[in-house]
């Protein structure tokens, strides 16, 4: 298939999404139906474009000799869009129930869809300044869905995420300005710097500045603190931007940043890559013993995404190929665990209003079927066998002791520490749901979630399960699709 | 066969949730007979050395699910197959006082589906997997009473049982590195140069299991979770489920890493003064404990710490006594804790004080107290004292140095320790002396279902010492196997 079809993803979403904004629509119902099917044609398109689309790259503009804005597909970006677009359509019928009684329905729909164009654009851009543009994008068409709720604390939140992100980005931009000025070419695994002689300090700094600049999406310390105070948004939003798509967009920009532009070779056994490692290790330790420390039932999920996306982070910082393949995994792996979390903490929020922790005592039995996918989700996130988290610790672990040395063995040992510290904060949530303390039941009454959150949850955590079995196969197509 | 021994007790628990039953008769007539079943097999397999392998699902190249009964594992099996089988036909009567008995019957029989699937996985990951189900499936146990201290302790149970487990897992990816085999095989698989890294590995291995088995460092969860479990429940987790940590040792050490890589390094210094602090910890602390059952749970972290440095003596002579003394100690503490709980179920009274007297009005119940104490103190002809016995002389034989002789000495004090902490309720219960008043007891009737697994026990106990000629050959067989 020809490669100018990669626009069709990436603009369908975004055009159809702004004026569904500008119709009228006469019922609610049209409206899901309409958004339904703009997000399915994209999702079902990018699939076959995943299964029939060759390497080529189709230029839409071209600024100078240099800069051009331009798509294409490979391996990596192919398993970022599957990850995406196999994911947008359960969260939209999942969302379809709990914004049932929200206010501002339209708003809500029509960012929901632009965000999926955009993330595709992500997915797909050939070169670093197309992923840039495409970054930012990301950033001004998530805002609206983060202070969706209009109030002070939802603006407040919305400004912070607005702060890092475009800070962050401008970070990432001096590392953009610089590889411009040697001349930027597309993306290439093995990196671009192969014909540059000058003063390899300039560029471990960069590399640095634009880790760090790019890892702001992926909620790095001490630039993790806008995801957080994001959890104020509705949940389809923190399931699905802040677990899935915004901040896995960020450890996908790291990817390319590390395989792709700077490249292995420079990076690897220099200080810069000690310090990123040093720092994702810290950030898996935070991010863990803080949500230990929540109370708050989505602030604590987000606490625990900020870890497991150092998780990845780390994975990439080992610069080696298993560490690449270990970062893809568990970015697969991870999304498809969290999200099922959210859900569930969307669920109780939605049908008993309970956002705090504390409160959950007996509730597993109320609503089963949600307690049993957060169960799912819980288990898989601490890593126990035979579940995809499980497969996704050892592949890093694996993967760190490759190259032993004493930072990778610092993150191992952060990792260990936090699969503790996951293990503590997740299941004294389920053991809270299922064993109330004797008088302490505070859930009479509760009923279970609707079909239309339910469904999405079982198929995603059954997903998981699945996941978890053929942990050898996936990877191993996984290798397959990104290596080529 | 071997698929049935596991998947009985498994399938068994999920049809007991979903069905409902008129009366606790049936409930328990179903549990006893799936024990029953399950224990037959375990026996049979035993008997004529079954020992085909079964791959139940390859999650990858490297990390299969799979099973292989081998002489430990049979051993292993047999004894839990009976251990919850008694444990099962005591609950029958014990868990009248209870409330929710199905999910307790359901969470046993999984404990036990997932305890022998440790002791008959034939690779590491299989038996990581099974670890970590076994704890998971136990730990509902602990908090069956759903009281905030048990509640508490299963927690705690949890975290330091999974946080033990990754610390293995830790220490599975160091040996990995060295070794990427990580089926079990006798004498271990590494070839060639020992990496330090595989050494760490190995330690951090040993110490993660040993949270299971109670192991210092990782021992502090034991003496809360054990006694706020029901008692039959108490009884498995210390007499059986702690063993699945026990047996995880063994396999690491003498199936992957390979007993002569680790002998005369500082890795078995390390590891022999960890168990020996565990055994001499214990003891001094269930001396000082006025709870019986927490007496008894601190007396489990001290006595499976002797089935640990036998492990790490790493000779022969040490290891029959290990096996012998995973026979036996796990016989010797399930009685006890039957014997715990018939006594708190009879009379509502927990001290260890709060006996006195009791030996007249329960004469078998304290019968088979005093016989069991007998043998965990070692005290010959009972089966306990040949634990100790070899362990000492596997010792004496093969550690050079001060370390040889520290062993049996730290052994002995020990078993100063296990005497003065247990002899005393049976003799106050058999001689109340002219203060006592005997009133504060009940006269009741010792419930048959409370009586059988106890009289079997020890007589399990007494049987086993005297007839060592025969059980000695037998376990040196299985320490020859593994060696």
């Amino acid at each position: 298939m020809h490669a100018s079809l990669l626009t069709i993803p990436v603009f369908l979403p975004i055009v159809m999404g702004f004026f569904g904004y500008l119709i009228k629509f006469k019922s609610e119902k049209l409206r899901r139906l309409y958004y339904s099917a703009v997000i399915c044609a994209t999702s079902i398109f990018v699939w076959i474009l995943i299964l029939r689309v060759d390497g080529g790259t189709f230029t839409l503009l071209r600024f100078t000799d240099y800069l051009e804005f331009s798509l294409r597909f490979d391996g990596a970006g192919k398993v970022f869009a599957g990850l995406s677009s196999a994911l947008w359509p359960l969260t939209m019928v999942y969302a379809f129930d709990y914004m049932g009684h929200e206010k501002h329905k339209g708003m809500f729909w029509c960012f929901f869809t632009v965000s999926f164009g955009v993330t595709m654009g992500i997915a797909m851009a050939s070169n670093l300044l197309t992923m840039y543009l495409f970054y930012e994008m990301l950033t001004l068409a998530t805002i609206p869905l983060v202070i969706h709720g209009m109030n002070r604390e939802s603006y407040h939140a919305g400004r912070k995420y607005m702060i890092y992100s475009f800070g962050g980005a401008a970070f990432a931009f001096i590392a953009l300005a610089f590889l411009i000025s040697i001349g930027l070419a597309d993306f290439s695994y093995g990196g671009m710097l192969h014909n540059y002689f000058g003063n390899k300090d300039v560029i471990l700094m960069l590399y640095t500045v634009a880790f760090i600049g790019f890892g702001v999406k992926a909620a790095i310390f001490p630039l993790h603190g806008w995801l957080p105070t994001a959890s104020i948004a509705p949940t389809p939003v923190t399931a699905l931007l802040h677990s899935v798509a915004v901040v896995k967009a960020g450890a996908f920009a790291v990817i390319r940043l590390t395989y792709y532009t700077f490249g292995t070779e420079v990076l690897r056994g220099t200080w810069a890559q000690y310090f990123v490692l040093c720092l994702t290790a810290l950030t898996i330790v935070y991010g863990s013993a803080k949500a230990l420390k929540q109370n708050h039932f989505k602030r604590r999920l987000a606490y625990s995404t900020v870890a497991n996306l150092s998780y990845i982070l780390f994975a990439i910082a080992l610069m080696n190929e298993s560490g690449l393949l270990a970062a893809m995994f568990h970015m697969v792996s991870h999304s498809f665990i969290k999200i099922v979390a959210f859900f569930a903490a969307g669920a109780v929020l939605h049908y008993t209003g309970k956002q705090y922790v504390r409160e959950l005592e007996g509730i597993g039995q109320r609503m089963p079927v949600t307690f049993a996918s957060f169960t799912v989700s819980a288990l898989a996130l601490t890593g126990i066998p035979p579940l995809n988290g499980f497969a996704s610790k050892w592949y890093i672990l694996t993967a760190a002791t490759e190259d032993g040395n004493i930072w990778t063995y610092i993150g191992m040992a952060a990792l260990i520490i936090s699969a503790l510290l996951t293990a503590i904060y997740m299941f004294s949530i389920v053991i809270k749901a299922y064993f109330p303390r004797k008088n302490k039941d505070q859930c009479q009454g509760v009923k279970e979630a609707g079909a239309l959150m339910t469904v999405p949850m079982v198929l995603i955590s059954l997903c998981s399960i699945v996941m978890g079995l053929f942990a050898g196969d996936l990877f191993e197509l996984i290798a397959k699709v990104v290596l080529g | 066969m071997l698929i049935a021994s596991i998947f009985i007790p498994l399938i068994g628990a999920l049809v007991l949730s979903v069905c409902k039953f008129r009366s606790r008769k049936t409930l328990y007539g179903c549990v006893i007979i799936l024990e029953a079943v399950c224990a037959a097999i375990l026996v049979y397999m035993f008997a004529v050395k079954f020992s085909d392998s079964v791959t139940v699902w390859s999650i990858a190249e490297n990390m299969k699910i799979s099973f292989t009964p081998d002489t430990l594992g049979r051993l292993m099996g047999l004894i839990a197959g009976c251990g919850w089988l008694l444990a099962s036909v005591f609950s029958a009567v014990y868990m009248k006082h209870e409330t929710k008995e199905k999910s307790f019957c359901a969470f046993m029989l999984l404990s036990q589906a997932f305890c022998l699937g440790v002791m008959f996985a034939d690779n590491l990951i299989s038996m990581y997997i099974m670890f970590e189900a076994t704890t998971l499936c136990s730990m509902p146990l602990v908090l069956h009473n759903r009281k905030k201290e048990s509640v508490r302790a299963a927690m705690s149970y949890l975290f330091y049982s999974v946080g033990g487990a990754f610390l293995a897992l830790l220490g599975i990816v160091f040996i990995y590195k060295t070794c990427p085999e990580l089926a079990f095989n006798i004498g271990g698989n590494i070839t060639g140069e020992v990496a330090d890294s595989a050494l760490v590995g190995v330690l951090l291995t040993v110490i993660g299991f040993g949270a299971k088995a109670g192991m210092f460092p990782l021992h502090a969860w034991l003496p809360s979770a054990h006694p706020v479990a029901p008692a039959p429940a108490s009884a498995l987790l210390s007499g059986l489920i702690t063993k699945s940590g026990v047996v995880a040792i063994i396999r690491v050490i003498f199936f992957v890493f390979g007993a002569d890589n680790l002998r005369g390094t500082w890795g078995q210094t390390v590891l022999l003064s960890l168990a020996l602090v565990t055994v001499l910890m214990g003891s001094v602390l269930a001396y000082s404990e006025k709870d019986l059952k927490k007496r008894l749970a601190y007396s489990s972290v001290s006595q499976i710490s002797y089935v640990l440095t036998g492990l790490f003596v790493l000779s022969g002579t040490a290891l029959t006594g290990a096996v012998l003394q995973i026979v036996f100690h796990a016989a010797v503490k399930i009685g006890l804790f039957l014997c715990a709980g018939a006594l708190i179920y009879i009379t509502g009274k927990t001290g260890v004080d709060d006996y006195i007297g009791a030996g007249k009005k329960y004469p078998v119940i304290m019968w088979c107290f005093t016989l069991l104490s007998l043998s965990l103190i070692g005290i010959p002809p009972f089966g306990g004292f040949f634990s100790k016995w070899y362990i000492s002389i596997g010792a004496l034989e093969s550690l050079s140095g001060a370390m040889g002789y520290i062993v049996p000495v730290i052994l002995l004090v020990s078993a100063l320790f296990t005497t003065g902490y247990l002899l005393p309720i049976p003799i106050k219960g058999f001689f109340p002396g002219d203060a006592a008043d005997e009133k504060l007891l009940k006269r009741e009737k010792e419930p048959l279902g409370f009586v059988l697994p106890l009289i079997i026990l020890a007589a399990f106990v007494l049987l086993g010492g005297l007839l060592q000629g025969a059980v000695i050959p037998m376990i040196s067989g299985i320490s020859a196997a593994v060696m």
